[in-house]
């Protein structure tokens, strides 16, 4: 058989010429067609005409010699003795791209309307990770489109065959190993204390309202005291009527999150199979989604006080973005027990043992200074624009108040969350742990790393400080401002994923 | 706590064993891609320089223009001074099992990519780089925009070689 077809330098149909010519100029038209708009609709004369005429044809020229010369650089050819797919392409900057077989995720065809009438195919060869690395060839006879298919498909699943077969294996084990439903009244909890921020924001706006309609009548009337005391009861009813629309407006909100809620999660069941996690919920698009350990990047647990005391944490889980669903590759599940979430994990992560040693990083006062002085920011400005400005229209005493109740406050979150911030590294895990009140903890396996960045701006030299970045296929994790002994974790976790023999995904 | 501590000091002793990548001998890139940061960097300004007297003719005066060019050409001796400096701290280093790659004077940023994790790798050439004979080599994972490198201002048979090497490392660690 032509078991090495394609081992030389390929061209595109020669239609393709048409295709580029076609697409180029349509790429022209739509920058240029304002400004022939306008230079028709200007009333131009004979001359301006002809001379635009002219440069039109000179420029169609230039767009067919563009698409010929296009179509002579664009070559595409299979390597067999490298067992990879080779593409070079462009006049001005040539690219030159080599995928392996086994890295191929999926080829495919494509058609637009255009390559219908002209009878080509577009070929897509895609690669893991994002769209932008996937290969296309606009133009290849059926034919072969037909053939390329087939081979770079026989060709990967050559490639990968050894570990499909250990899956297939598995396959059968579909025997249900526990069943997690998630109840109305979970549901119910999550509703109420998920978005207590909205809430919150909510207070505010009221007691705002509140100090502005007290600050009116203070404004006016600050001496008059009895004057004051007689409008007191007319400030006393708006209130009244505040408070209502407050709790009017917080019934409203929370009922809304929880028909949100109820939307989105109802019917949640979880079901552990043997080689596999199940994961159904949604009341008007029930969604699905099967968990296998293999593909799983980076898990995140989330809670807050409120929520722990229900016994309610949220698990995300980032999956790898393989099989062109890009958006189904974060699951968010809320109201999961203590036990259901170590079970999850306990199944996520079957194969780790007890570790043998611990290590925990906090990140340097830098960034607490760093994060401070932020927070100070809005302050500052508040203070200008009372000073500079009619903006804000308070008296000095309510603008110290307010400043330092600020202050204060944002100075002791800032300290506590900085806190709260750990990068735990163990044998086989690097866990992250941040939030004061939204505590999260970010679980990633070693060996999943795709890449890691050291990155060392100019002022952190000083103070062997650097910023970490641990690359996965489903989502980064950054640590800041952490003393450099944690280069030495760092060639740890490439070790651990330089010697892995297992599939990332 | 006791037995903590006994662990952690075990752990040291395994850890401090390994490869370090900080301590890799980079290799710098070819010295003609600081001319091409420099071209860049000059046509930008020639634009700017322009664009500045096109509007001093019509709209500003004397001072306003004046402030304006200090500023102009003291954000490009910077910039000129910064790749300078970018050329410098830019570095790669090819380990049997990963690469390495740094760059940025200001910023800088050490990515290190385990072969094991490219998905495939590629060799890019603009308009200057033909002109100025050198190649960029990129190198693709899973793992997002910030997880991918491109290696700017090698020899061109330097970044086949290297792109090759890079192949052969590709499918002889996979299992």
């Amino acid at each position: 058989m032509n078991s090495k077809a394609y081992n030389t330098a390929q061209r595109q149909s020669i239609a393709g010429i048409l295709l580029i010519f076609i697409s180029s100029l349509y790429k022209l038209v739509k920058i240029f067609w304002a400004m022939g708009a306008y230079l028709l609709l200007s009333g131009p004369s004979k001359t301006t005409l002809i001379y635009t005429a002219i440069g039109l044809v000179v420029l169609t020229g230039l767009t067919l010699v563009y698409s010929y010369l296009y179509y002579r650089k664009f070559i595409f050819y299979i390597d067999y003795e490298r067992e990879e797919f080779v593409l070079e392409k462009g006049i001005f900057s040539t690219e030159n791209s080599a995928i392996p077989f086994d890295k191929i995720q999926q080829v495919y065809f494509k058609r637009s309307i255009l390559q219908r009438v002209i009878n080509v195919y577009s070929l897509v060869i895609d690669t893991a990770g994002s769209n932008q690395k996937e290969v296309e060839i606009k133009a290849i006879s059926e034919k072969d489109a037909n053939k390329l298919l087939e081979i770079l498909l026989k060709a990967k699943s050559e490639k990968v065959e050894e570990n499909q077969i250990e899956e297939e294996k598995l396959e059968p084990g579909n025997k249900e190993v526990w069943t997690h439903k998630v109840d109305i009244l979970t549901l119910l909890k999550i509703g109420i204390s998920t978005n207590y921020l909205r809430g919150l924001s909510l207070v505010l706006a009221f007691v705002m309202g509140i100090y502005n309609r007290i600050n009116t009548y203070f404004k006016d009337q600050i001496d008059d005291v009895e004057v004051y005391f007689s409008q007191f009861s007319g400030i006393l009813q708006s209130i009244g009527y505040l408070i209502l629309l407050f709790l009017v407006l917080l019934l409203l909100s929370i009922s809304i999150t929880i028909i949100e809620v109820f939307i989105k999660y109802y019917g949640l069941k979880i079901q552990q199979t043997k080689d596999k996690l199940e994961v159904e919920m949604g009341l008007k698009t029930n969604t699905k989604v099967s968990l296998q350990p293999r593909r799983l990047q980076l898990m995140r647990i989330n809670t807050n006080p409120v929520q722990k005391r229900f016994n309610l944490y949220e698990a995300q889980i980032s999956l790898s973005s393989s099989e062109n669903e890009l958006q189904k590759n974060k699951i968010k599940i809320p109201g999961l027990g203590k036990e259901i979430v170590k079970k999850i994990k306990s199944f996520l992560y079957s194969e780790s043992s007890g570790s043998q040693f611990r290590t925990t990083f906090s990140p340097d006062k830098l960034l607490l200074f760093r994060k401070i002085s932020l927070a100070m920011l809005p302050a500052l400005i508040f203070v200008v624009l009372w000073y500079f400005t009619a903006l804000v229209s308070l008296q000095l005493w309510a603008v110290l108040v307010l400043a330092g109740v600020y202050i204060v406050a944002a100075i002791a979150i800032q300290i506590f969350s900085f806190m709260a911030r750990k990068l735990i590294f163990t044998e086989d895990f690097l866990q992250k742990k941040k939030g004061l009140w939204n505590k999260t903890e970010e679980t990633l396996e070693l060996f999943k790393i795709q890449s890691i960045s050291v990155k060392q701006p100019i002022w952190y030299r000083r103070r062997n400080l650097v910023n970490i970045v641990f690359h996965t296929a489903g989502g980064d994790l950054k640590f800041y401002a952490v003393s450099n002994d944690i280069l030495r974790y760092i060639n740890y976790v490439m070790y651990k994923a330089e010697v892995s023999k297992r599939n990332w995904m | 706590m006791d037995s903590i501590a006994k662990d952690f000091s075990n752990e040291q002793l395994d850890l401090a064993s390994l490869p370090k990548y900080e301590s890799v001998a980079f290799s710098s890139v070819s010295s003609t891609y600081l001319i091409k940061m420099n071209i860049q960097t000059g046509i930008l300004m020639l634009v700017l320089f322009v664009l500045l007297g096109v509007l001093w003719f019509f709209q500003l005066n004397q001072w306003q223009s004046g402030i304006i060019l200090g500023v102009i050409s003291a954000a490009f001796i910077f910039r000129f001074w910064n790749n300078y400096k970018l050329l410098q701290s830019l570095g790669y280093a090819v380990r049997d099992k990963d690469v390495v790659y740094k760059r940025g004077f200001i910023f800088n940023k050490t990515t290190i990519i385990p072969f094991n994790r490219v998905q495939h790798a590629s060799i890019s050439r603009g308009v200057w780089d033909k002109v100025l004979g050198i190649s960029s080599l990129n190198i693709f994972t899973a793992g997002g925009s910030g997880s991918d490198i491109t290696i700017p201002g090698l020899d061109p048979e330097m970044a086949l070689l290297l792109k090759e090497a890079i192949a052969v490392k590709i499918s002889k660690d996979e299992f």
